[in-house]
């Protein structure tokens, strides 16, 4: 039960600058997310919080203690890796009991500690077998398993659901984000799953060439996303964007986007924000309703490209000015390629960013 | 008319790796492969192309049968995971490559390949060499090759595998498009069912070497005809809850311990279909109700175990019995672990499966 802060922490490898003047506070038992794209610098945040890499600038706290010269070994700090770093021709059970043997446990206190484990993870029946005769899922439990055993104040998890199937995968989900409720302990979690960060976690960060974009519950990075980059990393379908120009007619401010103009005199005090009257509209796939019929509130007319089943419902990807749009067909809907239908964006549902800063403007 | 395939079997010494497969493509259609690791659709795709001799059945492609043919006489385009793409030529080469090998005439390859470098965008690499490409711009440029030749069968096998999520959405719109301007035939390979839901016009669930259904991709979701395909269509997976067939009082009912559901509209089917009285309750996340009260007569009570919100949906597991119970809320749906609640199934869209045969009875 430790709280970790990050000050202003710097990292580069051989002049590339991998982690930028980063800072962060984890709060204690806290299930906190880091997403990012590959590259992101996701490991190598990881590392600098475990001691594994030495940061060029910057300061590690783990509960208000200073650990820069803390060794790896003394931070409390479990980490389970991306490649998952098991020894392939010891058994199960050797290789969850390396962190205690390690640290001179007793014996039965050892055994014991290790099968407790062993039974919650369910793998207890896997203990005398050599993890090169595994599957991929359960190397991955395994992996886990042995940082779990030290009982760390901190596990560090580096996409550790990654190489399991999908059907695993949405099961270890839901069994991880429990078992840090139990522990109460505080989990860093990295990932490029924008899923899984926004499934697991109480708060997230979002990484971009290793600068925090947005930290906060998942709920607000979702809703009120800070600038065009956490828009579009979070929610799948993607968030639409298209490109457009304000300009003034008759009293009214309006987003010109080509095909169609949106009114957007309501938003003029935010619009002073606004480096110039160059504008991204963005629209969730969820807050446009499709119909057959152009009706009074109709943004647009658009020709339907693709129709993407998804079972339970149908994703349309809509042609408009050169470009594409996601939208939910409404249930029962029939569209084929080549069809023409209306589109109408939910009014308050619409983002605005600024196109030469990318920062959010509503 | 396009591609047909009768009793094709494929044996790797005692293994049978495709086991009697019939299987009709119409001309212009896009048919999905679909399967678990190891079912065998890799090796159908491969005797298709002619790279594995099949040891029965027949193959006919444009209704020539082809099973003596060579690869380069079936009139076949091939896109493989790891793309087969020179990487010392530049793109252009690389491009006029097939065609140069069939002796088209200069200004026509010239024609052909601005027609396909337009299509895909990749103009403006068409000079430099492959080696230096991005990795979909590479696979951009493998499925140009494949398609200038214009054959009359196009077969992909896992060609997205290697691209990031984000990347794979768009080749996946790019690739759809393509086939439905160009009216291609494609046979696709892919154990990702959400490539497979959206891109096909039929889809063939395959396991063990055997097709276990071919059909739209609508049918397949809301009609799947056995368990296995009920299981592995879908993300979160259906639901599966054992129960025992019970007549009483003239009404037939599914018995699961701790719940009961009547059946008697069904009470006909079950009795005439089902090989005993084992049966499983099927039901898709989707299609179940979380309540704050048991406001109706089926309401099954239960507490939550984990909620994961995932933006436009939230997860919801629960405990049934002795199993783990999904459902899918809206976005904005909260609860905390542990809250009392009460379930109920969209009757209509509850399934029952006959334990025995593991096929769906309703
Ligand atoms: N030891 C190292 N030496 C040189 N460069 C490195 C080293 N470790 C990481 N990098 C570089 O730092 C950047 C960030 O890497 P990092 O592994 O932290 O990213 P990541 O977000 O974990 O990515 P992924 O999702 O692929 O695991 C990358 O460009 C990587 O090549
Ligand atoms: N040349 C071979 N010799 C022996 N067995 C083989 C051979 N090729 C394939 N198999 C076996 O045949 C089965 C089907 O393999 P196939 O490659 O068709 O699977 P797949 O459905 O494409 O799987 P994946 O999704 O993993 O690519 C597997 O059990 C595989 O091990
Ligand atoms: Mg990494
Ligand atoms: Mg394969």
């Amino acid at each position: 039960m430790v709280k970790v802060t990050l000050q202003n922490l710097s990292k580069t490898f051989g002049g590339k600058t991998v982690i930028r003047d980063l800072t962060l506070e984890i709060n204690e038992q806290e299930f906190f997310c880091i997403l990012g794209y590959p590259g992101a610098g996701k490991t190598t945040l990881l590392r600098l919080i475990a001691g594994l890499e030495k940061q060029d600038k910057g300061d590690v706290y783990l509960d208000n203690k200073l650990v820069n010269n803390v060794h790896a070994s003394h931070r409390d700090v479990a980490m389970i890796f991306q490649n998952l770093a098991l020894y392939p021709n010891r058994t199960v059970f050797e290789n969850m009991a390396f962190p205690l043997k390690v640290r001179k446990m007793p014996r039965t206190e050892l055994r014991n500690r290790v099968q407790e484990v062993a039974k919650s993870l369910s793998i207890e029946h896997l203990l005398d077998r050599a993890i090169a005769n595994l599957s991929g899922g359960e190397k991955q439990r395994v992996a886990i398993g042995r940082a779990l055993v030290r009982r760390p104040q901190v596990f560090l998890m580096d996409e550790p659901l990654s190489n399991l199937d999908a059907l695993l995968r949405l099961e270890m989900r839901v069994e991880l984000k429990r078992l840090q409720r139990e522990l109460g302990q505080t989990f860093i979690y990295a990932t490029p799953d924008q899923l899984e960060a926004m499934s697991m976690g109480d708060r997230m960060a979002t990484l971009s060439e290793g600068q925090l974009q947005q930290v906060d519950v998942p709920e607000v990075l979702y809703n009120k996303p800070k600038n065009q980059f956490v828009a579009g990393l979070l929610g799948s379908p993607a968030m639409n964007f298209m490109e457009g120009s304000c300009r003034q007619s008759d009293g009214r401010t309006l987003l010109d986007v080509g095909s169609f103009q949106i009114d957007i005199t309501r938003f003029h005090k935010a619009l002073e924000r606004a480096t110039g009257p160059e504008l991204i509209l963005g629209i969730r796939p969820e807050h446009i309703k499709v119909t057959r019929q152009r009706g009074p509130n109709s943004t647009c007319e658009v020709v339907v490209y693709v129709v993407e089943p998804l079972g339970g419902e149908m994703i349309l990807h809509l042609g408009v000015d050169g470009g594409l749009i996601k939208a939910f067909a409404p249930p029962g809907f029939e569209a084929k390629y080549g069809d023409h239908v209306s589109v109408e964006f939910d009014p308050n549902r619409i983002y605005l960013f600024d196109k030469k800063t990318e920062e959010a403007i509503l | 008319m396009g591609l047909h395939i009768e009793n094709l079997r494929k044996e790797f010494g005692k293994l049978v790796a495709v086991k009697d497969l019939s299987l009709k493509v119409e001309t212009g259609e896009f048919v999905s492969l679909l399967g678990p690791s190891g079912c065998g659709k890799s090796t159908t795709l491969n005797m298709i192309a002619g790279l594995l001799y099949p040891t029965s059945g027949s193959i006919f492609i444009d209704d020539v049968l082809v099973n003596e043919l060579p690869p380069r006489d079936r009139k076949i385009g091939l896109v493989f995971q790891n793309y087969a793409v020179f990487n010392h030529m530049t793109v252009h080469d690389n491009l006029a490559f097939g065609l140069k090998i069939r002796k088209t005439p200069k200004n026509e390859i010239d024609k052909r390949i601005k027609e396909v470098a337009e299509f895909l965008r990749i103009g403006d690499v068409l000079d430099k060499r492959a080696g230096g490409l991005r990795l979909d711009q590479l696979q951009r440029v493998a499925i140009g090759r494949s398609m200038i030749v214009k054959p009359s069968l196009f077969l992909l096998d896992e060609p997205l595998s290697n691209l990031d999520a984000a990347l794979r959405a768009v080749m996946r719109v790019e690739l759809k498009k393509m086939q439905k301007e160009l009216k291609q035939t494609v046979v696709y390979v892919t154990h990702d069912q959400l490539e497979a839901m959206t891109m096909s016009e039929r889809i063939a669930v395959m396991n063990k070497g055997e097709l276990q259904q071919y059909d739209t991709p609508s049918v397949i979701y809301n009609h799947p005809k056995n368990q296995f395909v009920a299981n592995f269509i879908g993300s979160p997976s259906m639901n599966f809850i054992d129960c025992s067939f019970a007549e009483k009082d003239g009404k037939a009912f599914l018995d699961a311990g701790v719940f009961s559901l009547d059946i008697t509209e069904f009470h006909e089917i079950v009795k005439a279909q089902a090989t005993s009285s084992e049966l499983i309750l099927a039901i898709r996340p989707e299609d179940v109700k979380i309540m704050n009260q048991p406001s109706m007569d089926e309401a099954i009570e239960t507490s939550v175990y984990m909620v994961e919100p995932i933006g436009v949906k939230t997860i919801v597991t629960m405990p049934i019995g002795n199993r783990m119970f999904k459902a899918l809320a809206a976005g904005g749906f909260r609860a905390a672990i542990g809250d009392r609640k009460w379930i109920a199934f969209q009757r209509p869209k509850v399934h029952i499966i006959d334990k025995k045969t593991g096929s769906v009875v309703v």
